[in-house]
């Protein structure tokens, strides 16, 4: 993991932590809410928790459900940003050797049209010693011929 | 105070003997009492009594908070009622109230509902004039949530008041009921701002891990052109061996026929060689004979021609004889004078001679021709051989470098196929290569694959919990909106309570 990746992973039990810490007081406004309705269960009482405490408590109990999700999200997302650099360091590792190859290949590439090169070039010095070659025994054969006026010297 | 309490002395007591100097009303000295002892019990409670606090506090600093939830930060004092809008309570104990440092900077001097229940208080007290009260309700409203937090403690006065104590528990009963709806909305206004950093956390993890996921998107952006950009070079290198490797076949064909060739050169220049040493052997062979033949029909022409002035000699003699002869005389007879007759000798032995000796010449000199075109043919033969000789040489002499030539296109030829064959294994080794880049680009291209499906995922969960986050601000500005409303009307009603019981009143 990397050093970001881990601050994250800290963020995100921070926000738990808050969270739950929240929810834990949350409980508590609420526990005290029940607690004080020995002692004021009016229509006052009535009229305030229907018109606002009620209403409050299931806003606040759904914005801490929300943020629990959330949370959860949240991790389940910097789990999958850490697999998905697992990947990247994977795929990284894969370049590396790929450049490795393909520099090797090019290097390679480059020795062999080197050598064809070479060959190539001793192909025509071959062809230039043979035609030479070939010319001086055409020559050779004028040369000897040109005397060869009877045959019979031979006998 | 804090030195009393070490030495013994009652908090409750010291601080009423410490008020009652003070020329006020006693609603007022209640209140100041009511303020001190709050605002001591939570320096206590955050721990500002170390010694190293008490240090600092008897040089005139602020005192480090060491417990609870604002560790570390300087416990500062605080208008409950701001300086800007009340000057007159900018030194009044009842309007001072400790904070922490970061909730006196929230709060600043911003007017809220307790500053308003707190003005009101102080105006039902005669501390300040009611028309305070109209100003700060007018004022209301600006940095509402700020002003909240500082709420518990104005709300602590009202709990902390001596009035209320010892009474006995029972259902409704307003003492109680105010006791217990101060405490409620003590916990309200706790459970606010708690709720506020959560949603305010929240939303700053989210939108971190937001630029976390959009930093991640950006390299996965360039993990998968990476990827597909050495797909690509290992593809161009599979195409540039299949025309490394249709090159070096033609070359290796071209080279393989090139040896071919100058084998068959080679050989035929040493044939050639062989050829025209022989035929240079054979020439000397001739010439020599040439060379005798024409020395034998030299000496046959000497012959002749001395057999010839042989021959010339004696017709030039017989000739000269016969001369003679035809002028000899012999006596034949005698006249009738008696003389002596005489009459030419025959010479008729004579001409037959010469005759005979001519014939003689003639052959010498049919002789001598015949030998002298024996010589001529002779000479020319020699000369021929002579010719052949010397063109058998020139045309050895050719041979041999043809075979020098014909020997350097060979070994030409074989450094190019040794260059071939040296290319060959390079193309093999280069094979290999491309075949090995080829594979690990593809297993690159998979670990992308799987990069951008968890970066998808992460995606997916970025944006569930922005939903929820949404959705969870979304309750909680309608919680908000609710114990906000709340607060105010139970606040409201509370004074009602207090204004309808009269112990309570008498704050």
């Amino acid at each position: 993991m990397t050093d970001d990746q881990i601050w994250l992973r800290q963020q995100h039990d921070r926000l738990g932590d808050e969270v739950q810490r929240c929810r834990l007081s949350f409980a508590e406004l609420q526990e005290h809410r029940k607690t004080i309705a020995t002692v004021w269960n009016d229509a006052c009482a009535s009229e305030m928790n229907g018109r606002f405490l009620n209403p409050m408590a299931e806003e606040s109990s759904a914005s801490l459900e929300s943020l629990r999700l959330q949370h959860i999200a949240l991790v389940n997302c910097g789990s999958a940003l850490v697999e998905a650099y697992q990947s990247f360091l994977q795929a990284s590792k894969a370049w590396v050797d790929v450049q490795g190859n393909i520099d090797e290949s090019a290097a390679v590439f480059r020795t062999i049209e080197s050598f064809l090169d070479q060959a190539i070039s001793e192909m025509r010095s071959a062809d230039g010693h043979a035609n030479r070659a070939e010319q001086l025994i055409t020559d050779a054969g004028k040369a000897g011929n040109s005397a060869q006026s009877e045959l019979s010297y031979r006998g | 105070m804090h030195q009393g309490v070490l030495q013994g002395l009652d908090v409750d007591q010291l601080i009423t003997h410490a008020t009652a100097r003070y020329e006020d009303t006693d609603k007022h000295r209640e209140i100041t009492k009511c303020s001190l002892l709050k605002n001591y019990k939570r320096l206590v409670r955050s721990g500002c009594f170390t010694d190293e606090n008490l240090t600092q506090l008897s040089r005139g600093y602020s005192a480090t908070i060491t417990k609870g939830r604002y560790t570390g930060q300087k416990m500062e004092v605080d208008h409950v009622v701001p300086k800007s809008l009340m000057p007159t309570l900018a030194k009044d104990f009842a309007n001072l109230c400790y904070q922490p440092h970061s909730i006196n900077r929230e709060k600043s001097d911003a007017v809220a509902r307790a500053q308003l229940r707190a003005v009101t208080i102080f105006a039902r007290h005669g501390i300040v004039p009611y028309s305070t009260v109209d100003r700060v309700r007018q004022l209301q409203g600006f940095s509402v949530r700020a002003a909240r937090a500082a709420m518990p403690g104005t709300v602590a006065h009202l709990k902390s008041v001596p009035a209320l104590s010892g009474f006995a528990a029972g259902a409704n009963d307003p003492r109680f009921i105010i006791v217990s709806l101060g405490q409620l909305i003590e916990r309200i206004a706790d459970w606010e701002p708690r709720a506020d950093s959560a949603l305010s956390t929240a939303d700053l993890i989210q939108r971190q891990s937001a630029e976390h996921l959009k930093r991640t998107q950006a390299l996965l952006s360039q993990a998968q052109s990476r990827a597909e950009d050495d797909v690509n070079a290992t593809r161009r290198l599979e195409t540039e061996l299949g025309n490394m490797h249709s090159r070096g076949a033609k070359v290796m064909s071209r080279a393989e026929q090139g040896m071919d060739s100058e084998n068959e050169m080679s050989r035929r220049s040493k044939g050639t060689k062989l050829h025209w040493r022989r035929e240079h052997k054979f020439a000397e062979g001739w010439q020599r004979r040439a060379e005798q033949r024409e020395d034998k029909a030299r000496e046959q022409v000497d012959k002749a021609q001395e057999a010839l002035n042989r021959a010339e000699i004696a017709l030039s003699n017989a000739e000269a004889t016969l001369e003679r002869a035809r002028h000899r005389t012999r006596p034949s007879g005698r006249d009738s004078q008696g003389k002596t007759i005489y009459e030419p000798i025959d010479t008729t032995p004579y001409e037959n001679k010469v005759r005979e000796i001519k014939d003689r010449v003639q052959r010498c000199e049919s002789r001598l021709s015949t030998t002298q075109d024996c010589l001529l043919q002779a000479t020319r033969e020699r000369e021929t051989a002579e010719a052949r000789v010397g063109a058998c040489a020139k045309a050895v002499q050719l041979a041999n470098e043809a075979e020098t030539a014909a020997t350097s296109a060979m070994q030409s030829a074989q450094i190019a196929m040794t260059a071939v064959e040296r290319a060959s294994e390079e193309h093999t080794r280069a094979a290999s290569l491309t075949e090995q880049a080829g594979k690990v680009a593809l297993l690159a291209l998979a670990a992308v694959s799987v990069f951008s499906e968890h970066t998808t995922q992460a995606a997916a969960f970025e944006a569930d919990s922005t939903t929820n986050l949404q959705s969870a601000q979304n309750h909680h500005a309608s919680s908000r909106q609710r114990s906000t409303l709340g607060s105010m009307e139970i606040s409201w009603r509370v004074e009602q309570l207090r204004a309808f019981d009269g112990p309570i009143n008498e704050f």
